[in-house]
């Protein structure tokens, strides 16, 4: 009853549904990208920078791979870092929301390296990470993983505190339930969708931030080819090769947009209060 | 007359909030129950009767351990549970429950109600059959098993708080304490949620304690009547003792400033003067000597003890006879 | 007969949202006196509140709403006049309280500030004659060191002090009528007792109409002059307030009134009830609105519409069976 609500209320908001199916899309390009576009990484000198046309979509870079192939090969490792980033700053971000929540002498600790860590601009955070690792797609994605937790900490802890407070967990608590039971079955369903809510939001600035990485020559490193650094070797040959920053460039702002739609239609659904 | 069985005893209850200052806890504290003792027998209703701020909703919580006493020893059927680790309450928490005023928040919205009963039977390692027993409960409390599976939202704060009954009874306890349970309803549905209460009440032969500001239906539910002011019992008594002889200055007004559902007998002087001082810095001496039509320089002093006057008839003040 | 300040006729808000129309209140009509307190009671949803607020036309601003009916208010349709000129008359010649102070009064602004920033707007006063005339009032209130009081918060206050507050702003300008919207419903007897009294007095000695918005038929029994019984946004009872405790007539009345315990109730009796719980006005298919709930429902309660009757002198109901000369505790 509750969920045929909730997807009819879903499926009534437009934008949600618009940004749905962008993401969808991309996606099902990004996973069957194999299946019809060509190797990413085949070089061939003899066609550098052809504008887009019949036999290369996207047109071509300097070493003459083809742009298209290139672009969704990005989007796997856009959407591979969103979803892997996404699963683990999520749950361990709310395993330490839900304790710092409940317990307050924890929360002064877990809170404490949450705030320095939002102190520092996410983006220069991750820098700094990275620096500290070797580029490399797997240190992106932890360093992405500790940039993200804090947020998600955070709002599973206000969302903690205002549940542990409601008097059915008070009576919970008079029924003779232990804390691992309060937090798992009654705060934790209680405090879920507006994190699920957050989760695209996540998402999106996953995709922006490893993008800036690659860019800055500190994510994925060449030849793989990623949003980012395809826009990176664009950057140089931007007035004579127009397609170089115009299709990564899009399909990075498409994703957001879509996510950030899709966002906001989770959030109107689940709480159709907080707009 | 045959032995009445103590099931609660709590003792000298006394409950200090400390209050935080900006560098931390200070020295000052609300006084929110100040050495209050209360017995209640089984198949007796006690009812805690007082105004915003006068602990009985603290003395209820400390009672059943949901809070700790700053002072005090609490029985249980005898056994002290004063110092009971939170693990070792879990255990004999199923012999006290609780009714809990607001049916909105009481009730966990992403559970259905037989969901929220069986995992109460679940807590508390229930044998036999969880659907049987949960139907069961839900026919006690006058619903149909049809609301099984349905959530919180699709009811009335009525039938909610029948729910809320349901989940303290499931456990078979034999101590309940009912925190303003109709205070929230619409006034419809409350004198369903009192009657139904007296019945359980009467069928289970529990003890109970009803707390409410609502000295009427206090009177109606209750054997014997406490009444709290700051902290304090003023005055405790058989119900109908108290509503027919009350011999405290702060009961007499309580009961006058009780509209009356009669146009004619309208009131005529204004019961009390003043309002609840801060329980941060209660009074010296008597705690409602600030609003007493009666008190004496004695008042101000000197506290008073609770008095004995027969028959089970308690007050705190220094005179025998006032007003 | 005394001057009529207000004068209700056959008013109803509806309110439109993207798939229907709810109406809210059907036909309510009713009159206040100078120096008279009418009752309006009912429980939640019952379209009290919303009554009150149409009057005011407080809906106008935020919601598609829709109005019939006409609002007297000395002699001026306040339905038909535009919408800027209610300014003049809400806060001013119509004054209202409500249950929550905190809420209703600006938190950041001492007592002194709001009650001065009403009087200079109303009347057009000059700051120090401002100031004199806020003291004054918050001493008529009952408010002891007025001149302390001016510069606290409201959260310095206690609740029957915020109370008297909101009082003295909505009593500033001289209102000829005050709309109580559940004044006392928060707070402690004793504190009710003591603001019901100031109602009381402020009422004769200002000779204005009071309209008293309660769920609680004892208040009424206690201040009103006349009551009128609301239920699912129509009226069912109206008529003086003695009438109404002798001869209720419509049973919601009398489930009302007896459900309630008294100190004269006998305990060892179980309690009157109405039965069920309130429905939503959408399962009404027709009939007595109260038909569901009604212990002396027939079929035709249930398929034809009562309508609003005079049984006696000034006592009106809505019901199909008047329960005449039922006395109460039988």
């Amino acid at each position: 009853m509750l969920h045929k609500e909730r997807r009819e209320r879903f499926l009534n908001n437009k934008m949600a549904v618009i940004g749905g199916v962008i993401i969808l899309v991309i996606v099902l390009m990004a996973v069957f990208a194999p299946l019809y576009c060509q190797d990413p990484l085949d070089v061939a000198p003899k066609i550098r920078f052809q504008a887009p046309g019949r036999q290369h979509w996207f047109g071509t870079d300097k070493y003459g791979r083809d742009l298209f192939a290139r672009v969704i090969y990005g989007a796997r490792v856009s959407m591979l870092t969103g979803f892997t980033v996404v699963v683990a700053a999520v749950l361990i971000g709310m395993t330490l929301g839900l304790l710092a929540g409940y317990y307050r002498k924890l929360d002064a600790v877990i809170m404490r390296i949450c705030d320095s860590l939002k102190a520092i601009p996410s983006v220069l955070l991750a820098i700094a990470l990275m620096a500290f690792l070797r580029a490399g797609i797997r240190n992106v994605i932890l360093t992405l993983i500790i940039v993200n937790i804090p947020d998600i900490a955070r709002i599973t802890r206000s969302q903690t505190l205002v549940v542990k407070d409601q008097l059915y967990i008070e009576a919970m608590k008079a029924v003779g339930a232990s804390p691992a039971r309060v937090i798992l079955h009654h705060i934790l369903p209680n405090v879920i969708s507006a994190v699920i809510v957050q989760v695209s939001f996540v998402f999106a600035s996953t995709i922006i931030t490893e993008a800036a990485l690659s860019f800055l020559g500190q994510g994925v490193p060449a030849p793989s080819p990623s949003w980012g650094n395809i826009l990176y070797e664009g950057k140089e040959v931007m007035h004579k090769a127009w397609w170089m920053i115009v299709f990564p460039g899009g399909f990075t702002a498409l994703s957001v947009f879509g996510l950030n739609l899709l966002g906001d239609g989770i959030r109107d659904v689940l709480d159709p209060k907080a707009k | 007359m045959e032995e009445r069985k103590v099931v609660i005893q709590a003792e000298h209850i006394k409950k200090y909030f400390p209050m935080k200052g900006v560098l931390g806890k200070t020295s000052e504290a609300v006084h929110a129950v100040d050495d209050v003792s209360l017995t209640v027998y089984e198949g007796e209703t006690v009812g805690l009767v007082g105004e915003t701020g006068c602990g009985k909703s603290t003395l209820g919580r400390t009672i059943l351990r949901l809070t700790d006493p700053t002072e005090g020893t609490i029985r249980l059927q005898g056994e002290d549970i004063t110092h009971y680790s939170e693990h070792r309450l879990r255990k004999i928490r199923q012999r006290m429950q609780i009714v809990f005023q607001d049916p909105y928040s009481s009730l966990n919205p992403r559970m259905t109600i037989g969901h929220a009963l069986e995992e109460v039977l679940v807590i508390q390692k229930f044998k036999g059959n969880r659907r049987e027993k949960a139907e069961d409960v839900l026919r006690q409390v006058g619903l149909s098993e049809a609301v099984y599976h349905r959530y919180p939202h699709e009811f009335s704060g009525g039938q909610r708080q029948r729910v809320g009954i349901a989940r303290a009874l499931i456990q078979d306890p034999v101590f309940l304490v009912c925190d303003e349970p109709v205070s929230a309803l619409d006034v419809s549905v409350q004198a369903q949620i009192v009657n139904l209460l007296k019945k359980i009440q009467r069928e289970r032969n529990l003890a109970n304690v009803f707390i409410s500001h609502d000295i009427n239906v206090v009177r109606y539910i209750s054997d014997r009547i406490v009444v709290m002011y700051l902290g304090h019992v003023m005055e405790e008594a058989d119900k109908e003792e108290l509503m027919q002889n009350p011999l405290h200055p702060y009961t007499k007004s309580l009961l006058s400033a009780v509209p009356n559902m009669d146009p004619r007998d309208r009131r005529k002087t204004i019961p009390l003067q003043g309002e609840i001082p801060s329980p941060i810095h209660p009074p010296a001496g008597c705690v409602f000597h600030t609003r007493c039509p009666y008190a004496t320089e004695q008042c101000r002093t000197e506290r008073p003890e609770l008095r004995d006057c027969g028959k089970g008839h308690r007050v705190r003040c220094h005179f025998e006879k006032i007003g | 007969m005394a001057e009529r300040v207000l004068e209700v006729e056959n008013l109803s808000t509806s309110f439109k949202s993207k798939k229907k129309v709810t109406r809210a209140t059907d036909g309510v009509s009713f009159y206040v006196e100078r120096g008279e307190m009418v009752g309006i009671v009912g429980e939640s949803g019952c379209g009290k509140s919303v009554t009150s607020q149409s009057i005011m036309r407080l809906y106008d601003e935020q919601d598609e709403v829709i109005y019939s009916g006409s609002v007297l208010f000395e002699g001026q349709n306040l339905m038909e006049i535009p919408y800027k000129d209610m300014d003049k008359i809400r806060g001013n010649r119509i004054a209202m309280i409500f249950q929550d102070a905190l809420s209703s009064l600006n938190p950041v602004y001492t007592v002194g500030n709001q009650l001065m920033e009403a009087i200079r707007i109303h009347r057009g006063f000059h700051r120090k004659e401002a100031e004199a005339l806020a003291v004054e009032m918050l001493r008529k209130v009952g408010i002891p060191e007025a001149g302390k009081r001016m510069k606290q918060y409201l959260h310095e206050l206690s609740g029957g002090m915020r109370q008297r507050v909101m009082i003295a702003i909505a009593l500033s300008c001289k209102p000829r009528l005050l709309i109580a919207d559940e004044p006392t419903t928060a707070l402690d007897v004793t504190v009710q007792a003591q603001i019901m009294n100031l109602i009381q007095e402020l009422k004769q000695s200002e000779n204005m109409g009071v309209i008293l918005i309660t769920h609680d038929m004892a208040v009424v029994a206690e201040n009103c002059d006349r009551v009128m019984v609301m239920y699912l946004g129509q009226m069912v009872e109206e008529s003086s307030v003695t009438e109404i405790f002798d001869h209720p007539m419509h049973p919601y009345t009398i489930g009302l009134i007896r459900s309630i315990p008294q100190m004269s109730t006998d305990t060892s009796q179980e309690l009157y009830m109405i039965a069920g719980s309130l429905p939503l006005l959408s399962q009404i298919e027709g009939g007595c609105r109260f038909a569901s709930r009604c212990p002396y429902a027939t079929d035709r309660c249930r398929a034809e519409e009562p309508e609003w009757t005079e049984v006696s002198q000034g006592h009106r109901v809505r019901c199909h069976y008047p329960v005449a000369g039922k006395k109460l505790g039988e």
